[in-house]
């Protein structure tokens, strides 16, 4: 039984992010924490784990009971998790801290890992794994330990449809087998049959218990609309692949690909966890190394200074913290501004109050919430101004309303100035907003379907 | 042979000859640390780069002495080997055994404390990704119009910023996989510490010492 009685929680003196909050979750449910970006989710589930107040803030008033012996959390960012160096190594440090012997450790393992489908993944260095296999490993390690109270902070975020949905029904198995369940997610689809409390965040004072009739109009959304793109007809392409190959270690993850992107256009790069679209990214801002040649605007990108090139085409970050400077938001608007002059300050201003980051100037970067660190990380971006943006996961954390004032604002100061973007993302809504193709990477090879991002799981 | 155990022989033998000026002893030492890399088959790339690297340092050595005092050109030839020893014992350690193997046996076999040795070595599995990090700010920058070279101090800060949250992130991350200071924990990957592994730790300073203090 874990009890919230009248509590209130602050990183900085005066500004709560909760306040006199109540609730109460009940051993064997399963409860979604749903809410805007920013709104303190992820902030209840650190306190009930215990990480805060122990790793900052501070609780003004009230208290948490927990009766729960054992808990595990799945975090937001995977790269968060692990401590060793390969999976196999934080199964064993992990058990070895639950005191287990050999025997009941290995045999927890190779369950754990076969339930979870990373029995392949073990051995791997954690650095080599997709985001999707990496949570995959994480709620593994969860399952492995055993824990009767198990916390998810938007784990699905860097999943694909095939591995979310592969994830929800083992969860849905550990609520099955006795275990306490609470989740957070902007994505609600498959939880309806499985949740037993919606809590709504409405603001830093109220969470709403949905009742059942609630809970029903709730979950009942109309269906996402399902996409449909374009191939493309344009003769003039601003990036192009020749007998283009990556390899990630022997892993062949691209295989003498020919390919055109096409300029003032966004691009849905899809694809399963870890077929490389991450790695395609990093390939387009010469970071890791390929085979076969990339052309930008009828130039070998090889040939091009790297400093010079990247201001040409740059990346929005799966990890928005990787793109950060500074420290505070206000300084990080000013060195952009320092850079560039793509928008006033009177604009900007605009742009920040947009994003509700107005009132976070002073804020350290780190401390955002995810969803905000995603919106500021998109600004800054913005005011770079580059010819070519490829976005990573921009979506993830952030909340339906948010998504659909970041589309708008990308496509006005992207698309409509004949810019291009390249989107991976999992995310469907407002897709059709800002993407008029869609390219998918399937068995090694990438090409352009008129489908949605349902056709491929 | 035990982790812990050679790390520690080696410490033992470092500390002897950084006292005692034996040529001999060194170049035993140089002698017998080469067979035991060979044995456990060392590229010959590193073992090349394990003489290449040392090699200014030595002759530095060799001729700052040589020159003060020519008659001295036997201690010069200490010095100079006495840095190939270090070096080869070190490596014998390091190419060897990897950090994990080393943290874990001396948590497990010497009991030192767990907070220590897990600290290290999420402090160890960082490296690759501070490495990365480095250049991660570096292209961050370069994206948003802003060259930051190697000897910038603000990509050293940013840097920090960086470790200082990993830290953070780091006992988070522990302490979700059910690590608690001062808890005991059990032992699922046992690291051997056998008689075997002893005698020969025994063996070995029992037979150095005369070469060390005799010759």
């Amino acid at each position: 039984m874990l009890k919230i009685n009248q509590l209130s929680f602050n990183y900085q003196k005066d500004s709560n992010i909760l306040e006199n909050i109540s609730l109460q979750i009940f051993p064997n449910s399963f409860s979604l924490l749903y809410g805007p970006t920013g709104c303190g989710k992820s902030t209840l589930l650190k306190l009930i784990a215990g990480l805060y107040p122990k790793f900052g803030g501070q609780i003004t008033t009230g208290k948490i009971q927990n009766s729960f012996k054992q808990w595990g959390m799945v975090f937001q960012n995977p790269d968060k998790q692990f401590t060793m160096q390969t999976p196999y190594q934080e199964f064993i440090f992990s058990l070895e801290n639950l005191q287990l012997d050999e025997k009941q450790a290995k045999k927890r393992i190779s369950l754990a890992s076969r339930e979870t489908n990373t029995q392949d993944l073990l051995e791997r260095d954690f650095i080599t794994l997709s985001g999707g296999e990496k949570q995959r490993v994480a709620l593994a390690i969860i399952i492995a330990m055993d824990c009767d109270l198990v916390l998810l902070d938007e784990p699905f975020a860097s999943c694909d449809p095939y591995n979310r949905k592969f994830l929800l029904e083992k969860l849905f198995k550990l609520k099955q087998e006795g275990k306490t369940i609470i989740i957070t997610d902007h994505n609600l689809s498959g939880y309806q049959e499985m949740c037993d409390q919606v809590f709504l965040f409405k603001n830093k004072h109220r969470i709403d218990v949905l009742n059942n009739k609630a809970k029903e109009e709730f979950f009942h959304q109309p269906a996402p609309p399902q996409l449909s793109f374009q191939l493309p007809k344009d003769s003039k392409p601003i990036l192009t692949f020749e007998n283009f190959s990556l390899k990630q270690g022997d892993k062949t993850l691209i295989a003498n690909q020919n390919l055109q992107i096409f300029p003032g256009h966004g691009t849905l790069l899809s694809g399963a966890n870890g077929s490389g679209k991450t790695s395609l990214f990093k390939a387009l801002t010469k970071l890791i190394s390929y085979q076969g040649k990339i052309t930008y605007q009828q130039q070998d990108i090889s040939k091009i200074r790297r400093r010079k090139y990247l201001t040409q085409v740059a990346q929005v970050f799966q990890n928005a913290s990787d793109q950060f400077l500074m420290v505070t938001v206000k300084e990080e608007i000013k060195l952009s501004q320092s850079l560039s002059n793509r928008f006033s300050t009177a604009e900007i201003t605009n742009f920040l109050k947009l994003l509700q980051l107005d009132q976070l100037l002073d804020h350290v970067v780190y401390s955002l919430s995810g969803g905000q660190k995603k919106k500021l990380q998109l600004l800054l971006m913005m005011i770079a101004n580059p010819n070519i943006l490829l976005l990573d996961e921009p979506f993830t954390g952030l909340d339906k309303q948010s998504i659909h004032i970041i589309s708008n604002l990308l496509r006005e100061s992207f698309l409509d100035q004949e810019k291009t973007l390249i989107i991976i993302s999992h995310q469907s809504d407002d897709l059709d907003l800002l993407c008029d193709y869609h390219l998918t990477l399937k068995d090694r090879h990438l090409q352009y379907i008129t489908g949605g991002l349902l056709d491929e799981s | 042979m035990n982790p812990s155990l050679k790390l520690f022989l080696v410490l033992i033998i470092s500390l002897e000859i950084s006292f005692k000026a034996n040529l001999w002893a060194n170049l035993i030492i140089i002698i017998s640390c080469i067979i035991y890399l060979l044995a456990h088959k060392i590229s010959p790339k590193n073992l090349l780069l394990l003489i290449a690297v040392p090699l200014l340092a030595a002759i530095a050595m060799f001729t700052s002495i040589y020159l003060a005092s020519p008659s001295k050109v036997i201690f010069a030839w200490v010095l100079f080997t006495r840095i190939y020893a270090f070096v080869f014992a070190g490596a014998c350690v390091t190419q060897t055994t990897t950090i994990t193997q080393l943290a874990y046996s001396l948590e497990k076999n010497f009991k030192l404390p767990s907070k220590f040795v897990y600290g290290t070595l999420a402090a160890f599995n960082v490296f690759p990704k501070i490495k990365e990090e480095v250049i991660r700010i570096q292209v961050a920058g370069e994206m948003r119009g802003l060259y930051l070279s190697f000897w910038s101090p603000r990509l050293y800060f940013k840097a920090i910023l960086a470790a200082i949250n990993w830290a953070d992130d780091l006992t988070q991350g522990m302490t979700s996989h059910g690590y608690r200071e001062n808890q005991p924990r059990s032992i699922i990957q046992k690291i051997p510490l056998t008689k075997k592994d002893w005698l020969i730790f025994v063996a070995i300073l029992t037979i150095f010492q005369p070469i060390l203090f005799l010759t």
